[in-house]
């Protein structure tokens, strides 16, 4: 019992908190934009299945903020020693370790949602004019800058603690 | 480079306007104005008529081989990307030799399918009998044979909870005898032979009792033979449809009149068409062009075997001559990455030759994997290679994808990525040893070298896009201009960012100080020039600190490019990913696991991050890049030629 509270733990515990909440939180944001894209491209589909190919594309852009996520969580599971099952965790670098992983997973959240709504609006591009389907990923792709920002943050931030 | 255009406005005589519109169609190099874009329209409008071409009987006859050419694509196996297909001249297109037979063609697949919807109507009709017979097989009176002089013999549904034996003995009482033919799930099928005389009092107890009528089919015979009878067609209605449908299938294999009907009606549509450009008077006929200035040889190679009367003239300074792209090999693919924004205005500057280096060496940067590289040349220029007609928008693109994979091959090696860390990961897991790959980066150790330099190269590339306005500025006589708005800014920027370097340097002295007097003129002549153009004061003095917060939008242009980092790291970090799980059991059982493991996650990766590199790649010429110069507007330049869909145009002299 004793060991379960001495600080090393609370230190995993922080440590696990933070992959979590980059890997769920931009998991969640992803899924949902993914899925926005889905319904909305259903549509075009039953009427012109030739299209599928160019909305695909489209319905991809928002799942980059889950992967974003994953590879932070990943990375610090890897810095971190835990994939390797000998984690030693101070409190202070488990706190740490969970700050930097709330950039990539809050603003994965609500990116990837947003970027969701943006790609679902292009799929009536792609349904009226498939040769500007240029213009509806780029209009997407402004969106996720911010993730990617976020994923650089949480990127460095991780790469500079001292495992 | 935009091609220079020049206009061709042509008077011959009406003898010659067939062979001569046939022989620029040829040329593919005149783009076809309407009479009113001609400069002398007023003048001429008034001697001269509209020609008033009718499209409408080729349109109708090509919508017919269309839609037949559309029953048969649903039974052929639909071609590739590479199927070769046939090259034929432009004379035989528009010779129309193949009309009749394809016509005939149309007309037969026509005729089958009207045949096949007949057989199916027939079909669903015999079903609809079918399902009705079905409960009544067991009766065994023929159907026309239900009345007699004295009684009538009726049909009712009963539902399920009926009470049958009731039903039975009251029906008895009233002069009615009654047989259950059959019973499913939901109702009892009975039959009743009913006097004349108490038919009304029957039907009462039917109602009271639920009874439905059950309406059957006017047939003669009795059920039985009659389902047999529907069987015994339905077989042969089969055997019909699948004789139809294999004879569609049949013709979709010889299809190729058809297809040639179709490509030979378009042409001669496209010429017809051309007709709407000419004014005619009763001997000749004045039509106008836009030329591109290298191909007015070719032009007047052509004109000079009729007799006419012909001149070029410069565009005036209201028109606006259609866009044209003319680049050297290795720049022409990128003008796709252009189209897909928008063409640039005809009087602007072509951004390809500036746009070409930047996104290869961003695009290099963002996948950075040099084993994705080497499948990208392959995959690209090996696809663009098969391709049959070396032209249009796929073409190119895969060109582009050839030409990205090389820089993506040397970041790659920069950042010593061959599908990841392969081969470190391998000897670590299976044969636990190290293993160095060179690099002269590491982007998971030195993050912040790759930064500066992602920084670096987008800072460049800011500073040639504003090059650019400044040329623009220049061109057109307005050098003052050019110096407030980008001379300045072009202080400010390079001196912010000197005194950067230098500070971070360590260096301190004389260096760090012009670079910091250069910003602070700079700043000063923004804020003094800022406001050049408002009338008041106050408007001058708003409008010279409105110019200096501008800083802000320029800061976070340069840090935009801090992307580059970003995409680079997820490729490397994913291929390590997968490569750690197609590691993690070792051989000879791993061996399997590590191949499918391998294969799928590198193509998953391969897949995202190409399309992420492409994506944010374009984002940057778009956004950062376009943003500082780009006047778009332009027209494409269309030629006047006809397109085939199921041939190659075969033209003189080769292309």
């Amino acid at each position: 019992m004793l060991a379960l509270f001495s600080t090393e733990t609370f230190g995993l515990f922080w440590a696990l908190a933070g992959i979590a909440c980059a890997v769920i939180f931009s998991g969640m944001g992803s899924a949902k934009g993914v899925g926005l894209v889905g319904q909305a491209s259903a549509g075009v589909i039953t009427e012109d299945p030739d299209k599928f190919g160019q909305l695909l594309v489209l319905q991809a852009l928002p799942g980059t903020q889950g992967i974003y996520g994953f590879l932070i969580g990943f990375i610090v599971m890897l810095q971190s020693g835990i994939l390797g099952g000998s984690a030693n965790i101070s409190l202070p670098l488990g706190l740490a370790i969970f700050s930097a992983c709330l950039p990539v997973g809050i603003v994965g959240l609500v990116s990837g949602i947003h970027q969701g709504k943006v790609a679902a609006a292009g799929v009536s591009i792609v349904a009226k004019r498939p040769d500007q389907v240029a213009k509806a990923i780029v209009s997407a792709a402004l969106v996720e800058t911010y993730a990617i920002l976020a994923f650089l943050i949480s990127m460095l931030l991780v790469f500079n603690l001292p495992f | 480079m935009i091609v220079q255009m020049e206009k061709l406005v042509l008077h011959a005589l009406s003898d010659d306007r067939k062979t001569i519109l046939r022989r620029l169609m040829q040329l593919k190099c005149i783009h076809l104005l309407t009479p009113e874009q001609m400069q002398e329209f007023e003048e001429i409008a008034s001697l001269s008529e509209r020609d008033v071409p009718s499209t409408y009987e080729y349109e109708t006859k090509r919508s017919e081989i269309s839609s037949a050419l559309s029953v048969l694509a649903e039974h052929e196996c639909k071609p590739g990307l590479f199927a070769k297909k046939e090259e034929l001249p432009l004379e035989e297109l528009l010779s129309l030799d193949s009309l009749d037979e394809g016509l005939k063609m149309a007309s037969a697949v026509r005729g089958i399918v009207a045949n096949i919807a007949e057989v199916k109507s027939a079909q669903s009709a015999d079903l609809f009998t079918r399902q009705t017979l079905l409960p009544w097989q067991a009766l065994d009176i023929p159907l026309d044979k239900a009345e007699s002089r004295t009684s009538v013999v009726e049909f009712f549904t009963f539902p399920l909870e009926t009470d049958l034996n009731r039903l039975q003995d009251e029906s008895a009482a009233l002069g009615c005898a009654l047989e259950v033919v059959s019973s499913d799930a939901a109702l009892h099928y009975v039959a009743a032979s009913t006097l004349r005389s108490a038919r009304g009092e029957v039907m009462n107890l039917f109602k009271e009792m639920g009874a439905l009528p059950a309406a059957l089919p006017a047939l003669s015979g009795t059920v039985a033979a009659n389902l047999a009878a529907i069987d015994a067609r339905e077989k042969q209605n089969a055997e019909n449809a699948a004789a139809l449908s294999q004879s569609l299938i049949n013709m979709a294999k010889d299809d190729a009149p058809m297809k040639r009907a179709y490509d030979q009606l378009g042409a001669v549509i496209a010429e017809q068409r051309s007709r709407q450009s000419l004014l005619l008077t009763e001997k000749t006929f004045t039509v106008a062009a836009w030329v591109p200035v290298p191909e007015k040889e070719k032009v007047d190679a052509v004109l000079r075997d009729f007799c006419c009367f012909y001149a070029y003239h410069a565009p005036e300074k209201n028109e606006e001559p259609p866009v044209k792209f003319k680049n050297s090999k290795l720049v022409e693919p990128f003008a796709v990455i252009t189209e897909m924004y928008g063409l640039p205005a005809p009087n602007s500057v072509d951004p390809n030759p500036l746009l070409a280096p930047f996104f290869f060496l961003f695009f290099g940067m963002m996948l950075s994997d040099a084993g994705y590289g080497l499948l990208l040349i392959v995959l690209g220029f090996g696809a663009a290679r098969m391709m049959q007609k070396k032209e249009g928008m796929m073409y190119q693109l895969l060109r582009v994808i050839g030409l990205c994979g090389i820089s993506t091959v040397f970041w790659g090696a920069v950042y010593g990525s061959w599908f990841g860390n392969l081969v470190t990961q391998i000897a670590e897991s299976w044969f636990h040893k190290t293993v160095l790959v060179p690099m002269l980066i590491d982007p998971l150790k030195d993050p912040m070298t790759i930064l500066i330099l992602s920084v670096a190269f987008g800072f460049i590339h800011l500073l040639t896009g504003m090059a650019v306005n400044a040329y623009l500025l220049i061109r057109r006589g307005r050098a003052w201009d050019a110096v407030c708005d980008v001379g300045f800014w072009y202080m400010v920027l390079i001196g912010l960012a000197g005194l950067l370097v230098v500070t971070m340097g360590g260096g301190a002295g004389v260096v760090d100080k012009v670079f910091m007097w250069m910003a602070i003129l700079g700043a000063v002549g923004l804020l003094l020039t800022g406001g050049r153009e408002k009338p008041s004061l106050f408007g001058k003095i708003t409008g010279g600190l409105g110019s200096l917060y501008n800083i802000t939008s320029y800061f976070s242009d340069i840090l935009s490019y801090s992307r580059i980092l970003a995409l680079g790291l997820a490729t490397g970090v994913i291929s390590m990913v997968v490569n750690i799980l197609a590691t993690m059991t070792a051989p000879p059982l791993g061996i399997i696991l590590f191949i499918a493991i391998f294969l799928f996650g590198h193509a998953l990766n391969l897949a995202i991050n190409a399309l992420g590199a492409y994506v944010h790649t374009s984002r940057l010429q778009y956004v950062e890049f376009f943003g500082k110069f780009y006047e778009g507007g332009g027209r494409p330049f269309t030629p006047f030629t006809a397109e085939a869909k199921y041939h190659i145009i075969k033209r003189q002299g080769g292309n």
